[in-house]
């Protein structure tokens, strides 16, 4: 593979597979803050910024 | 209405749910096919560009419209826009049914040749007689009749049955592509079919048709426009994030593109380099159900890879196929039709409609075109309905609601803006082209398989029916708390 072919399939490959696991690991640590902020006592509410 | 079983029950769920329907058999058969008839590496950098300027704004609305208004397409844009627009969200919900017919007919080849390929049937000595004596068979209905059955049982449990089957299907699917592509990778001359997808040819870059191809596969493969996350967005839980989930589905859908395009085109070069341009011009039936299995009986244990080919496929064309049902049922209960009853409507118009695609490929193919192109209004639809309603207000009121994790700033209002500009240029141009190539004469004739003549008679037909019932379609909505009580 030429150096042009390997630099598309890491930008290409970076942007839409590094895209997707970067965006589904916030996806996924945003939930938690929330069903954490869900199960928070009381007071404790609102505290938590996810 | 924070929780209940009408809606999903965790953002892993509601996330796969959604990645299986705009992961569809477009992804393992279509991209590999229009990455490398259009320039490999020169295709994939607008086709990434597209990702962002047309599927991830699309997805967006829709994830608005399906959260905010609580309705399937129709009563969606009716809820936007006022009874007179009822139409199109309607055209939005026909098209997509329209593809459920023959697309069941897919999931039923798909079906087929995972069999043949775990018993050994295929390839056989003369590879196109198993696709010659099966397309167009009496198996060809049978097979249609199971796939469409598995989706209308699964849907029949509603959303969590869903979110259920889907939860075990997706990540399997992912992790055969994965387990595919690693395989074809590691071929002997697989760096040729790498070298084929990813060397950027920066001349064609200025090539229109490239960019409008890379529309085109954006447009197709993502599911944006098609109403199917709008439908899916009605069961989001109120908390629920509507941005990050949206860039999601887009990203992780081109993701499996990607990751089929190098499992296809490394297979291909790898064990028949001189006959690729063959291979890949060979339409998607001719790729798959042809080509793939006598490419895989050249590679060690080929008979396995071949069978995980066809099972990974059946599970794409299942999880779109179900999202595709449950669209029409949703729409059938936001008026009021009960789960049960809505599944058997759609499953009688499913075996009526869907029959004559299975035994006849001429009109396989027409159907497949004429609704496939027609999903381009369909995303023209949308952006006219946020420009209707006002892009500034739908982004404050619909986009950035309660549980959005990050708040979407103006770029978006452009960002739709330019989504209709873009189905305008591509309607106009696949128009000029379809003339420019056929003649006015023969372009105009309605019986062909592919003519504008066709896509002009069967869009004419829909539309005139759709606005001649428009006040029907619009006023027989039930609120959305009798509709919930059905799902």
């Amino acid at each position: 593979m030429s150096a042009a072919a390997w630099v598309t399939f890491a930008l290409v490959g970076g942007f839409v597979w590094g895209g997707f696991l970067c965006l589904l690991a916030v996806a996924l640590r945003k939930e938690r803050g929330k069903r954490r902020q869900d199960h928070a006592p009381e007071g404790e509410r609102g505290l938590w910024v996810p | 209405m924070t929780g209940g079983n009408h809606l999903f029950s965790s953002r892993w769920g509601m996330i796969l749910t959604m990645l299986g329907m705009a992961v569809g058999t477009g992804n393992i058969w279509r991209f590999p096919r229009i990455a490398a008839s259009n320039g490999g590496g020169t295709f994939l950098i607008p086709w990434a560009i597209f990702l962002v300027l047309w599927s991830v704004p699309l997805l967006l609305c829709e994830f608005a419209m399906g959260k905010g208004t609580r309705r399937g397409p129709l009563g969606a844009f009716t809820a936007l826009l006022g009874q007179s627009w009822a139409w199109m969200g309607a055209w939005v919900v026909l098209c997509s049914i329209l593809i459920m017919f023959y697309y069941s007919v897919v999931a039923g080849w798909c079906v087929r040749y995972f069999v043949a390929a775990v018993s050994g049937e295929i390839p056989g000595a003369e590879p196109i007689a198993f696709w010659n004596g099966y397309a167009e068979s009496g198996w060809a209905v049978v097979t249609m009749l199971v796939g469409l059955g598995i989706g209308l049982f699964v849907v029949a449990r509603g959303i969590r049955g869903i979110e259920a089957v889907c939860r075990i299907l997706m990540p399997t699917l992912i992790l055969l592509v994965l387990v595919l592509a690693i395989r074809a990778v590691t071929l002997p001359g697989a760096m040729r079919g790498m070298a084929f997808l990813f060397t950027p040819d920066w001349s064609g870059m200025a090539d229109s048709r490239i960019w409008l191809e890379a529309l085109t596969q954006n447009a197709w493969d993502t599911g944006a426009g098609w109403g199917l996350a709008l439908a899916y967005a009605t069961y989001l839980r109120a908390r629920e994030d509507t941005t990050i989930n949206a860039f999601v589905l887009g990203f992780g859908n081109n993701s499996v593109s990607l990751l089929a395009g190098i499992m296809v085109l490394c297979t291909v070069f790898s064990i028949r380099p001189d006959a690729s341009a063959e291979i890949v011009g060979a339409g998607n039936t001719g790729l798959t159900f042809i080509w793939m299995p006598q490419l895989f009986a050249a590679i060690p244990a080929g008979r396995l890879f071949m069978a995980l080919f066809f099972l990974a496929l059946f599970f794409a064309a299942l999880t779109s196929l179900i999202s595709m049902i449950e669209l029409g049922t949703r729409t059938l209960i936001d008026r009021g039709v009960a789960r049960g009853r809505a599944i058997g409507l759609i499953g009688t118009a499913g075996v009526v409609f869907g029959v004559p695609s299975a035994l006849h490929m001429g009109f396989f193919d027409n159907q497949d075109n004429v609704w496939g192109v027609g999903l381009m209004l369909s995303g023209l639809f949308f952006g006219l309905a946020i420009l209707k309603y006002g892009v500034d207000r739908f982004r404050k009121q619909y986009v950035n609601s309660e549980g959005s994790d990050v708040t979407i700033g103006r770029w978006w209002n452009a960002a739709i803006v330019l989504v209709v500009l873009e189905a305008l240029v591509l309607l106009v141009w696949w128009l000029s082209q379809t003339i420019l190539t056929e003649g006015w004469r023969a372009s105009l004739d309605p019986f062909r398989d592919w003519s504008l003549g066709t896509f002009l008679l069967q869009w004419g037909i829909a539309l005139g029916l759709l606005l001649a019932l428009n006040r029907w379609l619009a006023r027989g909505q039930v609120p959305v708390a009798v509709a919930e009580r059905e799902t």
